[in-house]
């Protein structure tokens, strides 16, 4: 389940980190003695091992100067990109992902949330404080931006639904609930995501932002 | 696991790292501090430096942290030019490491370099504790990123080529003759030049002749790890050698 593999992306950068240390020793483990350790990753090392045998062989890979200077000039590129997006406030959840190529309904699918929900976040109607950090963390890995530009985002004010009126002479407030609440009243989620979702919520921390 | 508990700890004021048992190497929290207390003229000129012997050099687990308390002092401009500065002086690893998968065209080379370093850089900043192992294990953390997005453009290739299996007249799959000797029957020039080789066969496939030829399992095991029957097994293990065959005539050919 993809919610599953996300959640453990964490566990296996540390198991990488020890699987590959551990090769650089005088003495290794065997990979049978890996796997036996960690069954439940078995999978993983598998596949780190079968690519172990081409990925070492890059160390001795010389580059020549015309690769040298077409890696930088990528390096240049992405960084320039990445630097004038990541530099500019999120404006809106859904015109990030329509640049993506998605839709709320694609967005939702990739987050494990229902539409409904990215609608909600869309229009920040669940309190900031009660969202998850591994929520926007996720928000952030989709739409290609910082998770403190995601922050920013959702910790502002709520917005009216697009085209909404109203007649008394102060703009009136859009109404905000809890994550836990927004969760539990979805009728899209499926009990698994439900499940997911509460069971994470109370880590949330909000980072360093 | 990796005990990086056994370093000793230097009493410092750094942020505090999240995850449980992690710690900084100590000569990393050295470099942290160095940087804290220079002044913004010193600090140009320290990050300056490119030559990775220099008394002064600043690792990159170290670059990491100064990029990620510039973001908590809301200075965008150093935390930009910090993760500029990491792409620049990693340019070269991402480059080697995509080079060496012979199956990627040219343009997927240059999509997956760029993936790679998109993904980097919105780690560096991430301040979640799921991303702090780029001040711990920066250069493996940077591997492994590169290896997933590799795989993504091998899995495309795969599925738009697949190989057919070897049919025997009754319509079963055969049994493959295994026409390549072990690698320890080749010198060390062919096992190098092998692993070249080995980047151009299909992940299952490679995925059995180093678990069966590297690794010593036997095809009971592989059969149960990457739950396939002993006879697929065999049939998988044939096609690769098959194939490394192929491009060992073919190496042979050109000399």
């Amino acid at each position: 389940m993809r919610n599953m593999k996300k959640h453990n992306v964490e566990q296996s950068d540390a198991l990488y980190i020890a699987w590959a240390e551990d090769r650089r020793t005088g003495a290794p483990k065997s990979l049978r003695e890996w796997v036996a350790a960690h069954p439940t990753q078995a999978e993983a090392l598998i596949q780190w091992a079968s690519e172990e045998v081409v990925a070492e062989t890059a160390a001795t890979y010389s580059l020549s100067t015309t690769e040298e200077a077409r890696a930088k000039e990528i390096g240049r590129q992405v960084a320039a990109r990445l630097r004038a997006r990541t530099a500019e406030p999120v404006r809106s959840l859904l015109a990030l992902a329509r640049e993506q190529g998605q839709d709320a309904d694609a967005l939702a699918e990739q987050l494990d949330l229902s539409e409904p929900l990215v609608m909600k976040l869309e229009r920040r109607l669940i309190r900031f404080a009660t969202l998850p950090a591994q929520l926007m963390e996720r928000v952030a890995d989709a739409l290609r931006v910082t998770t403190q530009q995601i922050q920013a985002y959702l910790a502002l004010q709520p917005a009216l639904a697009n085209g909404a009126s109203y007649r008394s002479e102060t703009v009136p407030q859009a109404m905000q609930q809890d994550f836990d609440q927004a969760i539990r009243n979805d009728y899209d989620l499926t009990d698994d995501q439900k499940q997911f979702w509460l069971t994470t919520q109370p880590e949330g921390s909000h980072g360093d932002a | 696991m990796h005990d990086h508990k056994a370093h000793n700890q230097p009493s410092t004021s750094l942020h505090p790292l999240q995850g449980d048992g992690r710690t900084r190497e100590p000569v990393v929290e050295r470099q942290i501090m160095r940087l804290l207390a220079c002044t913004p003229g010193e600090l140009r000129r320290t990050l300056q430096i490119t030559e990775r012997d220099a008394p002064n050099f600043v690792q990159e687990e170290a670059l990491v942290y100064l990029l990620r308390a510039k973001i908590r002092q809301g200075d965008h401009q150093a935390s930009g030019d910090i993760a500029e500065l990491l792409v620049e002086r990693c340019a070269s690893f991402i480059y080697r490491q995509v080079a060496v998968w012979k199956s990627l065209s040219e343009s997927q080379k240059d999509d997956c370099i760029a993936d790679i370093t998109s993904q980097m850089w919105l780690d560096l900043f991430n301040l979640s504790a799921s991303c702090e192992f780029w001040e711990i294990r920066f250069w493996l953390c940077l591997r492994r990123r590169a290896l997933n997005n590799i795989q993504k453009y091998r899995v495309i290739n795969e599925n738009e080529f697949q190989p057919q299996p070897l049919m025997g007249s009754d319509g079963q799959e055969a049994d493959a003759i295994h026409s390549l000797p072990a690698p320890e029957h080749l010198s060390p020039e062919f096992q190098m030049e092998m692993k070249d080789a080995l980047a151009a066969l299909p992940e299952k496939e490679r995925q059995v002749y180093v678990l069966y030829h590297l690794h010593r399992w036997t095809q009971d095991e592989i059969a149960q790890s990457l739950q396939m029957t002993d006879r697929t097994v065999r049939n998988v293990l044939g096609r690769a050698d098959k194939r490394l065959a192929a491009w060992r005539a073919g190496i042979q050919g050109d000399r």
